[in-house]
């Protein structure tokens, strides 16, 4: 409790950490996500089955806010923290980045128990589309919006797709090592094999329609 | 600006992977962080069980002649900073009670949570089903209005205000969902 209050003090505004992570600075990307991790953990009242789903909820949150600002989805104007709409504008921010997170890790939430529901992984993209966004041409250069298509795309793909990609690309995982690692997820060597090549295929195409879209 | 029909043609999947790879480090960063703050916390948290369990001892045996509620339950002063961005008002309540100015801030913390009230009625007045916007902005003015009472609730107590501050955390407390500080609030409605 008193801790959160101190905390606030002698840590850094909103504005000061979207120019920082943006730069990509260590030490503010860690006070900002224990900072997070604190206040989501005494507001977020959801019922969650286990405390590896309320962490599950809180990262994937925490990733998708990151990246927003990352990708200068979110950003500073003149001094003022703007954040993009869905119209393609930006538009000055009238709350706080916890406030943002906690919006998102309620979306999160809201995901994943439909999708416990509709069964977790059987499908490997769900059903939301790349909905095309429109960006305003006077806006950063192009790197930043292939870079934000990318990001959009991966995070709109199911859980099951980001778990395989990012145990193949990232981790550098075999499909064997893939396969033990999802449990039961995976039936045979051959299916996650498929899944894996499906998840890439439908991404890129994802990215390129929506980057053509962009283009119009 | 470059050649956009080129990223179609063939970087499209080295673009990919290079942001997977950049997803797969902020997970990664995120785990070595988890584990960081979880060793950092452990003798931390135990030192503060065995500081308050002393201040508690202290407190029962010295009763509540000196100092006010706020001390003996050790809260500190709010801060709306992670809010402020777009509200000028809640930097003037900050600065109110940063420079001890108790009084004004109860009047600032009143004006905004009035504001904050309005902008809520009239957001559920035009709620649409489904509507992932109007949601993010529903939640957030509601957490703020959580906050900006909050605030209220230090200032009043800091003014004596005790009836008032009894009434608004009743108030506070009945919208658990946006809640941060319940355990504080349940124990200062105990305390006063």
């Amino acid at each position: 409790m008193v801790l959160f209050f101190t905390d606030r003090k002698k840590g850094y505004t909103d504005a000061e950490v979207v120019v920082h992570l943006q730069r990509r600075d260590e030490a503010v990307e860690r006070w900002f996500y224990e900072t997070s991790k604190r206040y989501f953990d005494k507001s977020f009242n959801e019922i969650f089955f286990d405390a590896d789903r309320k962490q599950e909820v809180f990262q994937l949150a925490f990733i998708k806010l990151w990246t927003e600002i990352e990708d200068k989805k979110i950003k500073l104007i003149d001094g003022k923290l703007v954040r993009q709409q869905r119209s393609g504008g930006y538009e000055p921010m009238s709350c706080s980045l916890t406030t943002f997170l906690m919006a998102f890790a309620r979306n999160e939430h809201r995901e994943i128990v439909r999708n416990i529901h509709e069964g977790y992984y059987e499908e490997l993209f769900d059903s939301a589309d790349c909905k095309a966004q429109a960006v305003s041409d006077d806006y950063d250069d192009a790197e930043d919006i292939k870079n934000r298509i990318v990001d959009e795309c991966i995070h709109e793909m199911s859980p099951g797709c980001v778990e395989i990609l990012t145990m193949f690309y990232y981790e550098g995982k075999s499909l064997d090592d893939i396969m033990e690692a999802r449990g039961e997820k995976n039936t045979s060597k051959n299916g996650l094999k498929t899944a894996k090549n499906k998840c890439m295929n439908t991404l890129k195409e994802r990215v390129i329609e929506r980057y053509k879209e962009y283009n119009k | 600006m470059e050649n956009r029909d080129s990223f179609m043609n063939d970087d499209v999947e080295k673009r990919v992977i290079e942001r997977l790879n950049e997803r797969g480090r902020k997970l990664s960063m995120m785990k070595k962080w988890e584990k960081g703050s979880k060793r950092k916390y452990v003798p931390l948290y135990s030192a503060l069980a065995l500081v308050a369990s002393v201040a508690l001892l202290l407190v029962i045996s010295l009763g509540r002649e000196n100092g006010n509620v706020l001390q003996e339950l050790g809260i500190e002063a709010p801060c709306m900073e992670a809010y402020r961005s777009g509200v000028p008002q809640l930097e003037n309540l900050d600065n109110l009670l940063n420079n001890g100015q108790y009084y004004e801030a109860v009047e600032a913390a009143e004006k905004a949570l009035e504001n904050s009230d309005m902008l809520i009625q009239q957001m559920e007045s035009s709620r649409k089903e489904g509507d992932e916007e109007w949601e993010y902005q529903y939640v957030a003015e509601k957490t703020l209005n959580s906050e900006i009472r909050w605030t209220y609730i230090y200032a009043l107590i800091m003014v004596e205000s005790e009836k008032m501050a009894v009434k608004q955390l009743k108030k506070y407390l009945k919208d658990e969902e946006y809640c941060t500080h319940k355990e504080e609030a349940e124990s200062m409605l105990k305390a006063l």
